[in-house]
């Protein structure tokens, strides 16, 4: 989970020698489907590819990953193909062309297609339109600091979090890309975070 | 809802069930289908009922603030009313958000050619619980190689989220 992607996990991935798939989630997109807003968390997914429970501990990992009772089922197809889902939200804009839901839908797609600079100018789009949420103001800022944009990036992610002022995965966030010192020097430093908590609540 | 946002609502209702309003066109199942489709202060909205009845689904109104749609017989999500994504009209029939009907009708957006393509899913792309099924989140590896969860059906996976932070 993080807009600085591949690279600032890379260490981590090397340094624990994991074996398993590692994943980088630039926006968000598994914060915004299990509704967490803290890390770490653990998710067990099925053999039908269910959402079974949240784990809170190694051994209830273990015990259910060595229970067979579920059975296992046949792979299913491929899912839908991305391109598809944008080229449908493309014609949805032009038939609703004020609809800023539907352009954040639209810059969605854009996104998890690898349209970059067409994903952006919907999610401009989007929030001329109106259509402003934690997740649009998110991925538009994943996008700018993939473009090396950061203090446009940390902007719109200071938006998220007005947004939704509760999370975390956002507020650590931008901790990391204004206070890169306290995270990736030495550690992470604990004790400045709950000052700087308390910092941006006496501000609020 | 304002009460003057309702009546532009009934002004537009109106043209479009007159013929000349902007109607959706769909195919669902192999079978093609259109409906009316509202334009209500830039926002795109279809008539519940006539959605359900393309695309199989049963509403039902729960309570004064909540509607079901249940796309088949062991699914029914719930709605609010007053979000914004349902407009009742005056007539009693409701109308939903366009950009809120994957979620509701479990159903995903695909273009093929020329034709809009309404895909049953059982998955919710937008939040998900404990039972439901995940939809196919594609991710990139370290190396930028996507990953797609549906290629771990069969097997059972441990998901766990973390960042360097």
């Amino acid at each position: 989970m993080d807009v600085q992607g591949a690279e600032a996990a890379r260490p981590y991935v090397e340094a624990a020698g994991s074996t398993h798939p590692s994943l980088v989630d630039s926006a968000n997109r598994l914060g915004a489907l299990f509704g967490f807003i803290v890390v770490p968390n653990t998710f067990l997914i099925d053999e039908a590819g269910r959402f079974v429970a949240q784990a809170r501990d190694r051994e209830e990992v273990e015990k259910w990953a060595a229970d067979a009772s579920t059975g296992s089922v046949e792979p299913e197809k491929p899912g839908p193909d991305p391109s598809e889902a944008m080229r449908a939200y493309e014609a949805l804009v032009r038939l609703a062309p004020n609809d800023g839901r539907l352009w954040a839908e639209l810059a969605e797609s854009r996104r998890r297609s690898g349209e970059s600079s067409a994903a952006m100018a919907a999610y401009e789009r989007a929030l001329e339109l109106g259509a402003e949420s934690a997740s649009v103001h998110f991925g538009l800022g994943a996008l700018l600091m993939a473009q090396g944009r950061k203090n446009e990036a940390v902007d719109h992610l200071r938006r998220a979090l007005r947004l939704e002022p509760n999370n975390y995965v956002i507020r650590k966030q931008i901790w990391a890309l204004e206070h890169p010192d306290r995270f990736y020097e030495g550690g992470i430093d604990w004790d400045w975070q709950r000052e700087q908590l308390e910092r941006e609540r006496a501000a609020q | 809802m304002a009460v003057t946002a309702l009546g532009f609502l009934i002004a537009a209702l109106g043209t479009s069930l007159s013929g000349s309003g902007a109607r959706l066109s769909f195919v669902h199942r192999g079978v093609a289908h259109t409906i009316p489709m509202l334009v209500h202060d830039g926002s795109a909205y279809v008539p519940l009922t006539e959605l359900a009845q393309s695309v199989g689904a049963t509403i039902k109104d729960i309570s004064p603030t909540q509607i079901g749609v249940c796309p088949t017989d062991d699914l029914c999500i719930f709605v609010e009313k007053d979000d914004g994504d349902i407009h009742r009209l005056p007539s009693g029939a409701l109308a939903i958000r366009l950009a809120a009907v994957p979620d509701a009708f479990r159903v995903a957006f695909a273009q093929r050619g020329d034709t809009l393509v309404l895909n049953p899913s059982r998955a919710s792309d937008l939040r998900i619980a404990p039972g439901d099924l995940l939809p196919d989140v594609i991710l990139p590896n370290l190396d930028g190689t996507p990953y797609s969860f549906a290629s771990a059906r069969g097997r059972k996976m441990v998901l766990f989220t973390w960042a360097s932070w």
